[in-house]
């Protein structure tokens, strides 16, 4: 199936955990064809895991493109220097003019791997690819989103990892009249150096964050855990309002881990987020990115959150949030509205 | 029985002392700014160190790859605690493509066996994230990525490391030793350097090695521009005094009905 030469194969790498489809594949297959398209080649999914079959028929079926399991014990979790061995070989077969992962950070181990196997260039957190005459210019954002990137590739196979939402969802308008192939490949029992123990998984004592109307939500703008209480404050004025943070205010243990809003973090999709002081990263937009209106307080106009942002106030959060309650409180108290 | 550590630190602009990037040419303005260590390569030698102040006949090596200005980051390094400060002196003007600095890293980290190599998960600049993968690749080294918890078994040459996934999973994996491993922020925050540690590090040479440069197999990927982001028309900034600022936005929360 893999050898379509008048297309050109793009192969599109999605993984499993513990028999489930990665939520960054399932974007990823969403994608697929868009993203084939801009190659000018034919998508190839490649899906990692153990007994997936049901998993990869559903994958393929909704992504519209062939798929080949690469099935391992080990592949039930995570596996990057398996991934990167079997679709290595996958690669030196069909001669692909790009091989996409998901972007994170272990698909970026694996890209990274077996883009030095097979000798060829590899750009990771990719969101934009525009062809020119003979080359390839693909945009990433560098320095926390403070600058974009654009670089030339003129060389193929390419291997990238692909930040989300980088293409709308493809949407098929042919009603196929087969359902792609499914195809299961055993990986050889070849690694023995990188032993996969289980997942771990954070046990949320609420769910506060994902239920709030409004998350009142910090960066490292805050400063310092003494102004804490100023978030709180600020989230007192809501009918139903939590506390979240980027992982820069968390890393530096003003707000605990649990807090964290962004990729590794948690997802939240509130009316209202209020960012106070967080630069915008593109890790931390990850988690925020559905929230229906978007004020950020931020004295860098410039900051990537205020592209994203419905409404703005530039200004230093720690003097800003305080003077915000005050003029809550004192229009509460006259009893009325401002 | 002896271990031995190499942490890959990257020196980086400094932007959290309110150094501002410009740009010129297709990269930014580097004669502008000041450098530091790259955040997450702190938390790596932080690892590191810890791993070190846990047991006995543990050394730490800290090796940054670049022209002559990422000495001072390893200098900080050497007043964080590491045992040796190494210098890869690579000429390469402006930046290096993360396969030329693994393939340096390898070539000098093969002739030193070093049980565990440590890189942060990332750089705060480019944010590839493949450099530590990458050596480890040519090293052929067992590799995991993004570490928030290191646990070594320096008897039973082996270590299990809990790594950062999305959507607050984590997977734990084991490795035998010699391995590399890439750190995730967060689990412990760098030390800042002794008094004792500093004084030393003042007087204490660094290592200079000099890599040849000349056979990199790597296709090259060439940066063609960088631009500041493109502001969008569609955010509002609210204008007048912080009082009218505050009036406003407390107006929006209440004819969405969100205050209490």
């Amino acid at each position: 199936m893999i050898q379509n030469k008048c297309l050109g194969t793009v192969l599109i790498v999605g993984e499993t955990v513990d028999g489930r489809l990665s939520a960054g594949s399932r974007d990823l297959g969403n994608q697929a064809s868009r993203l084939a398209g801009q190659f000018n080649g034919q998508a190839v999914g490649v899906l990692t895991g153990h007994d997936i079959e049901q998993v990869a028929r559903s994958w393929s079926k909704t992504a519209g493109m062939p798929v080949i399991v690469l099935d391992h014990a080990q592949c039930r979790y995570p596996n990057p220097p398996l991934t990167a061995s079997g679709v290595g070989a996958l690669a030196d077969e069909c001669s692909p003019l790009a091989v996409c992962f998901p972007h994170n950070m272990r698909a970026c181990q694996a890209a990274a791997t077996m883009a030095w196997r097979i000798k060829a260039p590899c750009i990771t957190a990719v969101d934009a690819i525009l062809k020119e005459s003979d080359y390839f210019v693909l945009k990433r954002a560098v320095f926390g989103g403070k600058l974009r990137e654009s670089v030339s590739v003129g060389h193929v196979p390419m291997v990238l990892t692909i930040m989300p939402g980088l293409f709308s969802p493809s949407v098929s308008l042919e009603v196929p009249d087969h359902s792609p192939s499914v195809e299961t490949r055993l990986l050889a029992d070849t690694n023995h150096r990188f032993i996969p123990q289980g997942i771990n998984r954070r046990k949320d004592t609420d769910q506060a964050l994902e239920r709030a109307q409004v998350v009142v939500s910090a960066g490292r703008g805050l400063k310092g855990p003494e102004y804490k209480g100023l978030l709180d404050a600020a989230a007192g004025m809501f009918k139903n309002a939590a506390v979240g943070g980027s992982r820069g205010a968390c890393d530096l243990g003003w707000l605990p881990h649990s807090l964290q809003i962004g990729e590794t973090g948690r997802t939240v999709s509130p009316a209202l987020y209020l960012a106070c002081g967080i630069s915008g990263a593109t890790q931390h937009l990850a988690g925020m990115r559905e929230s229906r209106t978007v004020v950020a307080v931020n004295t860098d106009p410039k900051a990537a959150i205020c592209n994203l942002s419905h409404y703005a106030v530039i200004d230093d959060l720690t003097v800003f949030l305080p003077v915000l309650r005050e003029r809550y409180d004192r229009m509460r108290n006259k009893g009325d509205e401002v | 029985m002896a271990f031995s550590i190499l942490v890959c630190i990257k020196a980086v602009p400094d932007l959290a002392s309110g150094g501002t990037l410009a740009i010129a040419g297709p990269w930014i303005d580097e004669t502008v700014i000041g450098w530091c260590m790259n955040h997450y390569d702190a938390y790596a030698l932080e690892a590191a160190l810890a791993i070190k102040d846990a047991a006995t006949d543990i050394t730490v090596d800290a090796l940054s790859a670049g022209p002559d200005r990422v000495q001072n980051t390893i200098r900080r390094a050497l007043a964080m605690g590491a045992d040796t400060g190494i210098h890869l002196a690579m000429n390469a003007v402006g930046r290096l493509a993360p396969a030329t600095a693994a393939l340096s890293i390898a070539r000098f980290a093969k002739t030193k066996r070093y049980d565990l190599i440590l890189t942060g998960a990332m750089s705060e600049d480019e944010m590839h994230g493949i450099t530590g993968p990458m050596i480890a690749a040519a090293l052929d080294l067992p590799c995991a990525a993004a570490a928030v918890e290191i646990s070594l078994d320096v008897a039973g040459r082996s270590l299990t490391a809990t790594c950062e996934m999305e959507g607050g999973m984590a997977e734990i994996v084991r490795l035998p030793c010699p391995a590399l491993l890439t750190v995730q922020t967060g689990q412990r925050i760098p030390r800042y350097p002794s008094l004792s540690n500093t004084i030393r590090s003042r007087r204490q040479a660094i290592e200079r090695a000099v890599p040849d440069e000349t056979a990199n197999h790597t296709p090259t990927v060439d940066t063609l521009r960088v631009s500041f982001p493109q502001q969008t028309t569609s955010c509002q900034f609210f204008e007048g005094t912080r009082i009218e600022k505050a009036d406003r936005l407390l107006r929006l929360f209440n004819d969405n009905g969100w205050l209490k």
